[in-house]
């Protein structure tokens, strides 16, 4: 069984500026919503056949879920009425325009929080601002990188059809990626999934060549221009021109190394001891 | 109570590599009965979890009609207990016949007719066991006890196991009560096996799990060597189930398989998450390794019992691959009567690792497996090619642990020319949860009935993992009886009017020789030398003009049953890196597969000398050995050596086959995968599932707009070698040498190498305007380039199209366009003032450079060159060059353009 998650979310922003509210309406001007409703417990299409309600418009989704309905302009949200014991799900994105794919919208027996935290790859830290999309419900995170997305559809029997649920998630200077909830499962109503980290896209700051030893010169002024002696045993194995970063970088095999670091009438040094290939050591040099 | 149960590799390091299996520690003996409850507790969890672990792939194997749900799943295993973290020795005896002791009643003891059941399974085998295993390595009682009653699961825990010391000094079997008495006569005889092997265990699952399971077989199939009671059908469906894939062992000989352990302690000895991970190459890695000792047997049937007579008197060698190494070869020396013998035509040494899944060190990093099956039943309107492709994506971590992984492939499928086929919608993406993704292509009749070798390419993140499939070959709608010989053949070439067919023999007997058409052959093959245990010589023969001539021969050795082949023409080779390694760091890559999969084993130095980084883009960092994996083909990879050596890999290449390699989003290291140069225009770029683009199309679009290579620096004054290097653009894909891409968009992208041999697929070249001017800065014996310029379409900001980012800084000497981000080439928009900030980094301080400044495209303007630390302003036109002596590691000079000139 495949599911698929078709994103929504880029072409729901761009057609923000419609702007309005669940009903709102430009001058009797309407937009088409399309979309399938999902069953979590099965992937496919509810049994019997869920509908969908826009203001007074309500239609029966096709038999392999799918729907499409004309709303007024700015149409914000919509009703799924399972009509089964898992009852109705509402589901918002952006005020709609022209015609708008809301993607797939899945409903099941219980509703979940699904809560999870959007970091840099490169850095780690929280990134803010991401829009994170699951299973038809859209949120966006905090400072701290953590966001929140209420009423997920969830099925306690069986997670293969909830884990199989592609997350989408995008955010300004980095490239957009995809998250799964699993292995994760419901406590006390709330799926917490694993970070989600996001690669830069702008990579303006590459990294310098492979390094396990290194570290800053300082005083800043005293960096640049410095010369970085790595000494094994006192016997000199590379010497590193220290640029305008004020720092130094070595890539060496393990083993017990002195760093000596000149500027002038200025000296510094330091020791690393390396046990492992793929071991980082950063030690700062001061000169004096 | 709780039991704790801990991998070997954690608790016990001083004997890791000495022994398999599952250890328990006991913490404090007290009594056999607690023994019993910590062990059966282990026993369960075990079962549990691989029941889990190997859910999916039983359903899906279900699904396609290759798995009988009502044989009880089982994998049995040896059990070895510790107390307080030191292990209990195992009971060693002199070599000698088991006796199996039973109890006769209470806890532990089986009904009447089951007790009867296993001593007839065991009377009746005994002498075949003896001759294809050899004799037990220790002799005497072995308690057989029933441990169905403590269980309560009786799917989850079906499968033996065997205590070598029980705690009381006595090797001991725990076995289930099953409803099928063919499925506890095979299970029986598997733990047996283990009972055989005893004391004298092997380091490594490939050997301890895979001898015993190729012996598994071999018995079990054996005329008479189980009670006449039982049926031979369900027997065989038993082993089909979970032993033998030894038809497909070609297509699955993937590299992802190899380890020391086949189930990682942190997804065997503890709890998997409720729900749990139901994914996993497991089953696959226990029935590919029964299935390669199946192929050494089935041309040596005494090899496994010699094998074990002299590991035996070697224990020190149960866990040393080269040891083994040596004994395999004499073991096969001695069976066949003469030395330096081989198997399927190759010394034993190099047999070996050529069966990945017998490769006995844990290599780190993301892994990915393909693995493909025909489905032949229930065919009809357009089936032509039906496959069942599924894909195992894990990572392996330090100490062996493995982690499941998800993802998102798009398949590629690949027609004999290697025009993109899209089979259906529903093949267009394959989610990968849980470590576990799969697809059902039906690969459409291109050729109005004539069959074709179909390419799969499953790239995840920057792995490929590829499957070559005989569409038409195997079953179809029209011809829906299956054959039972198929496969491809790559690298063969055909002139017009030349004809090629794959002949099979079994002695001098010809048994088929099916047409090649498009790669692809298949036959069915009606003659008991095929069907059962057999030898095979596999010829690939070229006619032209009526004259034949053997292009390839290759020994095959098979068990019962269909065999599936990757045949490939000049497809092995010893790979000599142009150059070897230099003294100091360098860009490197293969353009071959490897065998090995140890960097160590690769290079030929010590692991804690090698310093090999791969850049990672996902975490804008390198990773740095061990962490970088095995080295493969296509990936680029920084390495440092401490001498110049030569470098010769033995490898797999796919000859006269295009090759895709995978990108992820931001810098990827990139190596020419083919054994040749490839420009540009013999490059398709390949997006999630569209039509592939040409390079020209991509450049700027998804790809950047140049690619670079690197270019060592001066030597170092303490190393004597280059420590760090410059970045420049390059013009071709070499092998050997590697590259820095980047890719644009977030999805990733593929870029698909196609060989001379194939038809090149050009497309339009981006239409270049207005002008452009070559900085350059050469600092022996490198030189750093940057460009600028100005063009109808160019802006003041990025334009991924005409403009072009530096990859990672190399710490060398750089030269680059200082704007948004540093820039390798900076184009603006034609007639307009414009001042370009040319920024280098690197220098030697008091040091004189010179930039020099030439023409390469249309003709640029007069400008004003500016070097603000020193005061100067000059006006030039190109070419034109300009020296200036570094008060810093940084210079920077600023060339400026007045508006409107052209």
């Amino acid at each position: 069984m495949k599911i698929r998650l078709f994103a929504l979310v880029v072409a729901a922003l761009v057609i923000l500026a419609c702007g309005g509210g669940g009903g709102g309406g430009g001058g009797g001007q309407t937009a088409t919503i399309s979309g399938r409703v999902l069953s979590v417990v099965t992937g496919g299409a509810t049994s019997p056949r869920s509908t969908v309600t826009v203001g007074s418009t309500t239609i029966t989704t096709q038999t392999d879920g799918s729907f499409e309905i004309v709303a007024p302009q700015g149409t914000s949200s919509l009703l799924v009425d399972t009509l089964s014991a898992w009852g109705t799900f509402t589901f918002t994105f952006p005020g709609a325009s022209g015609t708008v794919d809301v993607g797939d919208l899945f409903v099941g027996p219980q509703k979940v929080t699904l809560k999870g935290k959007v970091i840099s790859s490169a850095t780690d830290l929280p990134i803010e601002g991401a829009a994170v999309s699951f299973a038809g419900r859209h949120g966006e995170t905090g400072a701290d990188g953590k966001f929140s997305l209420a009423n997920v559809a969830y099925n306690s029997a069986s997670q293969t059809v909830f884990w199989g649920i592609a997350g989408d998630v995008k955010a300004l200077n980095f490239f957009a990626t995809q998250f799964s909830a699993q292995p994760h499962v419901s406590v006390l109503g709330v799926v917490t999934v694993d970070d989600i980290r996001m690669t830069p896209a702008d990579d303006i700051n590459p990294p310098p060549t492979p390094f396990n030893i290194w570290g800053r010169v300082s005083p800043t002024a005293s960096g640049p221009g410095s010369i970085a002696t790595l000494k094994e045993s006192g016997v000199p194995v590379r010497i590193y021109n220290v640029g305008s970063d004020s720092f130094y970088r070595f890539w060496v095999p393990p083993g017990s190394y002195t760093i000596e670091v000149v500027n002038g009438a200025l000296t510094g040094s330091a020791t690393a001891t390396l046990t492992t290939t793929n071991e980082k050591i950063r030690r700062d040099v001061t000169l004096n | 109570m709780k039991s704790t149960v801990t991998a070997l590799g954690i608790a016990f390091a001083g004997l890791s590599a000495a022994q398999s299996g599952l250890w328990v520690d006991l913490s404090s003996y007290r009594s056999p009965g607690d023994t019993y409850a910590r062990t059966d507790a282990a026993m369960r969890t075990y079962a549990i979890n691989t029941d889990r672990l190997t859910q999916l792939q039983r359903d899906r194997m279900k699904a396609i009609g290759r798995y009988n749900d009502r044989i009880p799943f089982s994998l049995p295993a040896t059990v070895r207990l510790a107390i307080n973290g030191r292990p209990l020795a195992p009971v060693r005896r002199d070599p000698g016949d088991l006796v199996l002791v039973f109890d006769a009643s209470g806890t532990y003891a089986f009904p009447s007719a089951y007790r009867a059941l296993l001593q007839s399974v065991f009377d009746t085998a005994k002498a075949t066991l003896n001759v294809v295993f050899g004799r037990p390595a220790s002799g005497g009682n072995v308690l057989v006890k029933n441990y169905d009653a403590s269980i309560g699961d009786r799917d989850a825990v079906a499968g033996g196991y065997f205590l070598p010391n029980n705690g009381s000094n006595q090797p001991e079997i725990r076995f289930p009560e099953y409803n099928s008495p063919e499925a506890a006569a095979v299970n029986f005889l598997h733990v047996l096996l283990l009972a055989y092997i005893g004391p004298s265990a092997y380091g490594f699952d490939g050997f301890q799990e895979g001898l015993a399971r190729a012996a598994t077989m071999k018995v079990a199939r054996s005329p008479g060597a189980l009670p006449g009671t039982l049926d031979p059908g369900l027997i065989e469906a038993t082993l089909d189930n979970t032993y033998d894939v030894g038809a497909f062992y070609d297509w699955y000989n993937q590299r992802a398989l190899g380890g020391r352990q086949f189930i990682a302690s942190n997804l065997r000895d503890v709890p998997l998450p409720p729900g749990g991970s139901l994914g996993g190459i497991y089953l696959l890695r226990f029935q590919m390794a029964g299935s390669a000792w199946q192929k050494l047997i089935a041309e040596n049937p005494g090899f496994i019992a010699e094998f074990n007579r002299r590991v035996y008197l070697q224990p020190g060698a149960a866990g040393d691959i080269v040891a083994l190494a040596a004994i395999g070869q004499a073991a096969l020396d001695t069976v066949k009567g003469a030395t330096n013998s081989l198997v399927e035509g190759l010394s034993f040494p190099n047999w070996l690792r050529r069966q990945y899944v017998l490769e006995t060190k844990d290599t780190l990093g993301v892994k990915l497996l393909v693995q493909p099956t025909p489905i032949t039943s229930g065919l009809g309107g357009s089936d032509y090619g039906v496959f069942d492709v599924s894909a195992t994506y894990f990572e392996t971590q330090v100490g062996g642990n493995e982690i499941l992984l998800s993802g998102l492939a798009y398949p590629a499928f690949w027609d004999q020319s290697y025009n993109r086929v899209f089979p259906s919608a529903q093949e267009d993406q394959m989610p990968i949860s849980g470590a576990y993704g799969s697809v059902t292509p039906n690969l459409p009749d291109l050729n109005g009935g004539v069959p074709y070798r179909c390419v799969v390419d499953i790239p995840v993140g920057d792995r490929v993992a590829r499957a070559y499939l005989p569409a038409g070959s195997v079953a179809t709608a029209s011809n829906p009886t299956p054959n039972n010989f198929y496969g491809t053949v790559t690298g063969l070439t055909l002139t017009s009017g030349a004809t090629a067919r794959v002949r099979v023999m079994s002695g001098s007997t010809v048994l088929a020789q099916p047409a090649l058409r498009n790669g692809s052959f298949g036959a069915l093959v009606n003659n008991a030398s095929f069907n059962g245990y057999a030898r095979l010589k596999i010829d690939v023969i070229r006619t032209i003009s009526g004259a034949d001539s053997i292009q390839m021969t290759r020994f095959v050795n098979k068990g019962p049953g269909e065999l599936a082949l990757d045949l490939r023409v000049g497809g092995e080779v010893n790979y000599t890196l142009p150059g070897g390694l230099l003294k100091g760091i360098q860009m490197v890559g293969l353009p071959v597969d490897p065998w090995v999969s140890s960097a160590s084993d690769l290079l030929g130095l010590p692991d804690n000398r090698i310093l090999i980084a791969r850049y990672d883009p996902s975490l804008v960092t390198y990773d740095l050995y061990p962490d970088t994996g095995a080295v493969l083909q296509g990936h680029g990879y920084f390495v440092r050596v401490d001498a110049a050596q030569t470098l010769v890999v033995p490898g797999r290449t796919h000859p006269g086959a295009a090759v895709l390699v995978a990108l992820k989003p931001g810098w990827n290291m990139v190596t020419c995968p083919l054994t040749e140069n490839v420009e540009t225009n013999r490059i398709q770029v390949v997006r999630t599932s569209e039509f592939p683009a040409t390079y020209a199309e991509s450049a700027g679009v998804t790809l950047g707009s140049e690619f670079f290579e690197f270019k060592r620096g001066a030597n170092d004054a303490a190393s004597g070698a280059p420590e760090t290097g410059t970045m420049v653009p390059a013009v071709r894909f070499e092998p050997g040498k590697a590259y820095f891409v980047r890719v644009l968009v977030a999805e990733g992208i593929s870029l698909l190498f196609r060989p001379t041999t194939l038809t090149a697929r050009p497309g339009p070249a981006f239409k270049q305007t207005g002008w452009r001017l070559k900085a350059s800065l050469t600092v022996t014996p490198a030189t750093t380039v940057a460009v600028l310029g100005q063009s109808n379409t160019g802006t003041r900001n990025f334009d991924r199209r005409e403009d072009s980012g530096i990859p990672p800084r190399i710490g060398g000497v750089q030269m680059y366009v200082e704007s948004t981000e540093p820039l390798y080439k900076d184009v603006r928009r034609v007639n307009l003032g414009e001042t370009y900030k040319l920024r280098m980094d690197g220098l030697v301080k008091d040091k004189i450079y010179t930039v020099n400044l030439n023409q390469m495209l249309g003709t640029a303007p007069q400008f004003v060159l500016k070097d603000p630390a020193w005061l100067i302003y000059r006006t030039l036109r190109a070419p034109a060059s300009y020296s200036f002596k570094a008060k810093s590691t940084s210079h920077r000079i600023e060339i400026q353009v007045y508006g409107g000139s052209q």
